[in-house]
């Protein structure tokens, strides 16, 4: 197991890990609703609903019961997002929003990689976009009024 | 408008304001140049592609996260990097990094004891038959 931290955009996390099983039956963990449901969920944050329609494009959800972590003040939480890569049984990529993020409109997306090795699957999970809002990156194209037109957003909401 | 967002910037939370400040790939670029010291900001427009407005602006908003600090050395503005609001950053993307090492553990947990489930009965079955 290795978490690799930020990297140096500071935008995004990598962690990776052996699996003594093939890339078929991670992969099938990683989009049967009835399996996510069952280790996504830890005592402190229990799954309450787990749905995806697992196919490029389909969409995801899931929400927990009140649990024992609070963050940003949330301790019911909730994530959805739809499928961005859907490539069996390689890679599976969705975004993220959050009801946790201090901007729960803020884009962030997690990829999956699944290679096979001997004696099981190498999976890479990176969780991009954590520094990340969709209104800068459009705007870092269009120049700066863009950026003043988010500070606007930011300071009147 | 942009004078109006200048005013009222105070009243924006600070890890957003961080957050949009490090948005911008080449204000990343600049507080990695200022990693290696002060700089004036003549010496920081130079270091990219950019106009010197761009740059200035770029910094005026760097400053108002408080990412980096402003005096003045003679004629010269001089720019300091002041790492601090990035702790607020790294303490939010720390909780990605335990709940994703923590999810891949419940992951390989979970698919290892079915996957073993699975060949056992596999292998009961051929028996059978």
């Amino acid at each position: 197991m290795s978490t690799k931290g930020v990297t140096p955009e500071h935008d995004e996390i990598v962690s990776e890990m052996h699996i003594a099983a093939p890339p078929e039956r991670v992969f099938k963990a990683l989009t049967d609703p009835g399996e996510l449901k069952q280790w996504f969920s830890s005592p402190d944050c229990p799954v309450k609903m787990w749905e995806m329609d697992p196919r490029l494009d389909g969409a995801y959800r899931y929400s927990t019961e009140k649990g024992s972590i609070i963050v940003n003040g949330v301790s019911e939480f909730e994530c959805h997002g739809h499928i961005t890569e859907f490539d069996p049984p390689r890679v599976l990529a969705y975004t993220w929003y959050a009801n946790w993020h201090d901007d729960s409109t803020r884009r962030t997306l997690v990829r999956w990689e699944l290679t096979a090795q001997e004696q099981g699957t190498h999976v890479k999970v990176t969780h991009s976009g954590l520094s990340n809002l969709p209104i800068a990156r459009k705007d870092y194209s269009g120049g700066w009024p863009g950026v003043v037109e988010m500070l606007k957003k930011f300071i009147e909401q | 408008m942009r004078e109006r967002s200048v005013t009222h910037s105070a009243a924006t939370p600070g890890r957003e304001i961080t957050f949009q400040a490090l948005a911008d790939p080449t204000r990343r670029a600049v507080l990695d140049l200022l990693r290696r010291g002060s700089q004036p900001a003549g010496q920081i427009a130079s270091a990219f592609p950019v106009s010197r407005p761009a740059i200035s602006k770029h910094l005026r908003l760097l400053r108002r996260a408080h990412l980096v600090r402003e005096h003045r050395e003679g004629r010269h503005r001089v720019y300091q990097l002041n790492p601090e609001p990035l702790r607020a950053v790294d303490s939010w993307i720390e909780q990605y990094r335990v709940f994703w090492a923590s999810s891949l553990n419940n992951l390989k947990a979970f698919v290892e004891a079915e996957h073993a489930r699975e060949r056992e009965a596999a292998r009961k079955q051929r028996k059978k038959s």
